[in-house]
């Protein structure tokens, strides 16, 4: 395990942010935390890099146990806060350097770095300009930039694509599974079910300082009754044709949202075709009609009677 | 690692444009307007010598009652002194009658039957002028009194000395034979101040460390750098920094301005780094005690200009009176302590009460650094 964190509590006055949290992170692994805003995905990681006293628990990194003076730890984590974390008064190519320079002594080394660095968050073209100078999204790249240069074994991301226009985002995502793929371990935390089930091979769910559950994309899908969604866009669904879906063999929820009937059915066989007779045969002409699997909106769903975006 | 934090910091630091104007800019602008305000005060404390004409006439002889009595306060006999009242031209009438009116002389001296002045408008020089003559005509009465009543006075020699004008006062230098300027103290406060500006750079050295202040800081504490470490590396780069903008201000002061500090570079030199590593350590004891940011440089701001009002900067008398009703307070105030130290060097010639401040400065120093390093040592936060 690189990271192995058990029985964790913080507290914040009356407020339990983090509620016995269990957690093991293989080497290797894209893992992804994921969660509204509020549910201590953020604390779990500042109490992970020591940087948050907690009530209770023990955290592990990379076998030892993770305290603020772990000096010879910290040096093989490389960290992209959820804010943007750089000095404003210097260049990016400065910041960069700046940031490696504190994990890399040999120049020699930390330039090539730095500019690996600069080349994976293709920023070339802004080497030499100043952060107010950046949009957004490249502020997050070079934030990335600064976190993951010196080249690290474990690297945590705190939302780091929060404000990010899509193609920045793309950008970001296909960055991390190319460091991935050459040998770091991604701790992920995004509140964006998206971004997880795509680089992900594990995510953990949270809410209200506790993982409500944990596995690889599909075995969190598994674990919920629904198997696929049906989305209808139709004139006349009266509350008795609702009804009367809802008593369909096989189906497990139907109901109207945003003018839409959203029909939840369990796993196994497709209701799709079952659904489409019945609107036939009460003559309900529909103008759109398509079916989905689940999401991992739809696990949280299921699973905390809230959605993930709440 | 010392030298990448230290270069770092220091690149920061003249790139930032509220440290390049509070530090250094605010200080040149006050000074220049203390300058200008005080330029004219310090014209009022010198003397300068008062221009005046005598008119050649018949009753104008070197041997005359009034041309004696000119000589020892005047150049009238071709000796000029520094203790000299007058500068007088032997001139003829047009002549004076165009330098009073062009403003050159405050006035000039007929001779004929009886003594007479003409004077430009009114001004302390006429007043003077007039003053003198007055004197010089109430003694010639007073001889030719003495005359009528005594003839054989002058066989006596009794009237020998009547014209001749002697002080009789002893001027003792205080100390180093330099002449007190009271606009002088108004210098110091603002050197002190400018020290103590340092403070407000500082504070960003506490708040790039602290984790719960900044996601930097956050980052920079995930670091394997110890934070203590780079508070070290990078107080000394702010340290360069304020000493080199102090430095620059007093060059300014000295040598652009003019104003002189009565010599003792090296003593200079040796208050304005110990006052400028005050400074630092002011703003670092106060920022690690507080969490806002605002709130840090309020206080920051807020104490040295509080320091600086009570080291006289705004009001000379404010100094007096603190020394006389609050003496405590100039033993805290660490712009007091500084303006104090140049005070002593200024107007003393031993050492005494200056190394007395300068030893007070440095306990205040190492009070205000021990306490920053104790509060910055803590290692995590309870938030975030």
């Amino acid at each position: 395990m690189i990271i192995k964190i058990s029985n964790l509590v913080k507290r914040y006055g009356d407020l339990v942010a983090l509620d016995h949290l269990e957690l093991e992170i293989r080497r290797g692994e894209v893992f992804g935390l994921l969660g509204p805003n509020g549910s201590g995905k953020t604390t779990a990681i500042n109490c992970i890099l020591s940087l948050l006293k907690y009530d209770k628990g023990t955290i592990e990194v990379m076998g030892r146990p993770m305290s603020p003076t772990a000096y010879d730890i910290k040096r093989r984590i490389g960290v992209v806060m959820q804010n943007v974390a750089v000095f404003d008064e210097v260049t990016v190519r400065e910041n960069i350097d700046y940031f490696c320079g504190l994990y890399i002594k040999d120049k020699r080394e930390r330039a090539r770095l730095v500019d690996e660095a600069i080349d994976f968050a293709e920023l070339g073209d802004y080497r030499r300009f100043y952060p107010k100078k950046l949009s957004g999204g490249l502020l997050r790249r070079l934030n990335i930039a600064c976190g993951i240069a010196q080249r690290p074994e474990l690297i945590i991301m705190d939302e780091p694509t929060v404000a990010v226009d899509p193609q920045s985002r793309n950008k970001i995502l296909e960055g991390i599974l190319k460091l991935n793929r050459e040998g770091a371990t991604v701790l992920y935390t995004s509140h964006y079910m998206e971004e997880v089930e795509h680089i992900c091979s594990r995510i953990a769910i949270m809410d209200r300082g506790r993982i409500v559950a944990m596995g690889t994309n599909n075995e969190l899908k598994a674990m919920i009754r629904t198997g696929e969604i049906i989305s209808v866009e139709a004139v006349g669904l009266t509350p008795e044709v609702i009804g009367h879906i809802k008593n369909m063999p096989g189906i497990n929820s139907a109901d109207i949202k945003d003018n839409m009937l959203i029909v939840k059915s369990k796993r196994g066989k497709s209701q799709l075709a079952a659904i489409v007779d019945y609107f036939n045969s009460r003559g309900i002409s529909f103008s759109r009609m398509y079916s989905e699997v689940p999401s991992l909106n739809d696990v949280f769903l299921e699973i905390t009677g809230k959605e993930l975006r709440d | 690692m010392f030298r990448h934090i230290f270069l770092y910091n220091l690149k920061a630091l003249s790139r930032t444009k509220e440290a390049i104007f509070w530090s250094l800019v605010f200080p040149i602008v006050l000074s220049t307007l203390f300058f200008f305000a005080f330029g004219d005060l310090s014209k009022a404390d010198s003397f300068n010598k008062i221009s005046l004409a005598v008119v050649e006439r018949d009753g104008f002889e070197k041997d005359s009652p009034l041309y004696r009595a000119l000589i020892p306060i005047s150049d009238i006999d071709g000796e000029a002194s520094e203790k000299d009242l007058f500068t007088i031209a032997v001139v003829t009438e047009e002549e004076g009658e165009k330098l009073l009116k062009d403003g050159d002389i405050a006035g000039y001296v007929h001779f004929g039957d009886r003594l007479e002045l003409v004077l430009s408008d009114n001004g302390w020089g006429q007043t003077v002028t007039k003053r003198f003559f007055d004197d010089f005509l109430q003694t010639a009465a007073t001889v030719e009194n003495i005359l009528k009543e005594n003839p054989g006075a002058i066989r006596e020699g009794l009237l020998e000395d009547v014209y001749n004008r002697e002080t009789y006062l002893y001027e003792a230098s205080v100390t180093r034979g330099t002449s007190a300027d009271s606009s002088i103290i108004c210098y110091y406060a603002l050197l002190a101040m400018t020290c103590l500006m340092g403070s407000t750079v500082s504070v960003e050295d506490i708040i790039k460390l602290q984790a719960n202040m900044s996601p930097r800081a956050a980052r920079l504490n995930a670091s394997p750098a110890p934070k203590f470490k780079m508070f070290l590396y990078n107080i000394c780069a702010t340290a360069i920094f304020q000493i080199a903008v102090v430095a620059i201000v007093l060059v300014y002061i000295t040598l652009v301005l003019g104003v002189n500090f009565g010599g003792r570079l090296p003593y200079v030199a040796l208050t304005l780094l110990l006052g400028c590593i005050t400074g630092l350590f002011f703003g670092t004891a106060i920022s690690v005690i507080t969490k806002s940011n605002g709130v840090k440089y309020a206080l920051v701001v807020g104490g040295t200009i509080l320091s600086s009002f009570l080291a006289g900067m705004m009001m000379v008398s404010v100094k007096h009176i603190v020394r006389q009703h609050l003496p405590f307070l100039e033993y805290v105030s660490p712009a007091s302590l500084i303006t104090d130290a140049f005070y002593s060097l200024y107007y003393y010639d031993g050492l005494t009460r200056y190394f007395g401040n300068m030893a007070v400065l440095f306990v205040l120093t190492v009070f205000l650094c021990a306490f920053t390093c104790l509060v910055l040592r803590r290692k995590s936060y309870a938030s975030l």
